[in-house]
């Protein structure tokens, strides 16, 4: 990677070279195409600098969303609001290949992502409508998984992707419970190695976390509780406990 | 007010449960060099988890990333179980 003197990341590389070390990668994973070492250690030196050039605009954009949230999100432990940043770990970026096999690694919109905490939805979506109003903040799409969750597993935040310096940023937005919900998903995954995130967990798994995700919603939303979602989670708790080995207490 | 980034390359053992981390102050570009070689060390071991990660402290990536940090969040579904069998 390049550095000029503006700060602005430079590509050693084009667009159309980085696609094609993530297609080359992807292929070698899936025992298509064969690589020596020496070829292979090349492609995944193109994927690396292509990741490093996000580090720039990511701050950039890490930095602005903090900027912005700060108006808006009462999460403040410290007395700044909660956003934070990371760059796609190598492996993640490979499963994502490999996973959705039409994905251009040029195009790969999560290598630098951002995430904020929010105290309610209100909060959350009053935020978004202000980002919305940056001329600055060149917003790419908005997915909104609290309108529409993950049908599979349940999942809710809204996501940005957005533009800096010609690299994609995505952006996670989420209240405290739906962050502690995923998080949770995170480490039961790591812990089980059952893919809830990947959808390919047992179908009493999933759907237990699903429905836990949902009373979740319900208490963000300021609703009542739903009795027959009550219901099913609580019929569905012995099995899952004794399924994930009686580790998990919540 | 807004403090500087900061970067942190966190080193989590899935097995041990054990995390390290390096602390870069601003310099993304030491801390992504960084990324990039820890990464490479630890290639071939599944167990290990290489992340980099930037916020404006510690304290907040032991929020956003908290399953870095905490084993489970046991409360979590606690209020939907009352009066359940278990």
């Amino acid at each position: 990677m390049m550095v000029a003197m503006t700060g602005t990341p430079q590509l050693a590389h084009s667009k159309e070279r980085v696609k094609r070390a993530g297609d080359r990668l992807r292929g070698w994973l899936l025992n298509e195409v064969d690589l020596t070492e020496v070829e292979l250690s090349a492609e995944l030196d193109v994927i690396e600098d292509f990741r490093a050039c996000h580090a720039a605009p990511l701050t950039r954009v890490g930095a602005g969303l903090r900027y912005y949230v700060e108006r808006y999100s009462t999460v403040k432990p410290e007395g700044r609001p909660v956003v934070a940043q990371r760059l796609k770990r190598m492996r993640t970026i490979a499963d994502k290949l490999v996973r959705e096999p039409g994905m251009g690694l040029s195009r790969m919109y999560d290598i630098g992502g951002c995430r904020a905490l929010f105290a309610s939805i209100d909060e959350m979506r009053r935020s978004v409508a202000d980002l919305e109003r940056q001329r600055r903040w060149d917003i790419v799409r908005i997915r909104d998984y609290v309108e529409n969750p993950r049908p599979d597993s349940g999942y809710r935040a809204i996501h940005m992707i957005v533009r800096k310096d010609g690299f994609l940023i995505e952006c996670q937005l989420r209240t405290v419970s739906q962050h502690a919900w995923a998080e949770l998903i995170e480490r039961t995954d790591r812990r089980t190695g059952m893919g809830l995130k990947a959808a390919r967990a047992p179908a009493d798994v999933t759907e237990y976390y699903r429905l836990g995700a949902d009373l979740l919603a319900q208490l963000d939303a300021g609703d009542e509780r739903d009795p027959e979602t009550l219901r099913r989670f609580q019929a569905l708790h012995a099995q899952v406990q004794q399924r994930l080995g009686g580790k998990e207490t919540s | 007010m807004n403090l500087p980034e900061q970067y942190f390359l966190l080193i989590y053992d899935v097995n041990s449960r054990a995390l390290q981390h390096e602390e870069f102050g601003g310099d993304y570009m030491a801390a992504a060099t960084r990324y990039s070689d820890v990464e490479e060390a630890h290639r071939d071991s599944e167990g290990i988890e290489v992340v980099l990660v930037g916020a404006d402290s510690f304290e907040t990536i032991k929020r956003t990333h908290s399953h870095y940090f905490i084993e489970r969040d046991e409360d979590l579904f606690h209020e939907f179980l009352n009066g359940a069998t278990s």
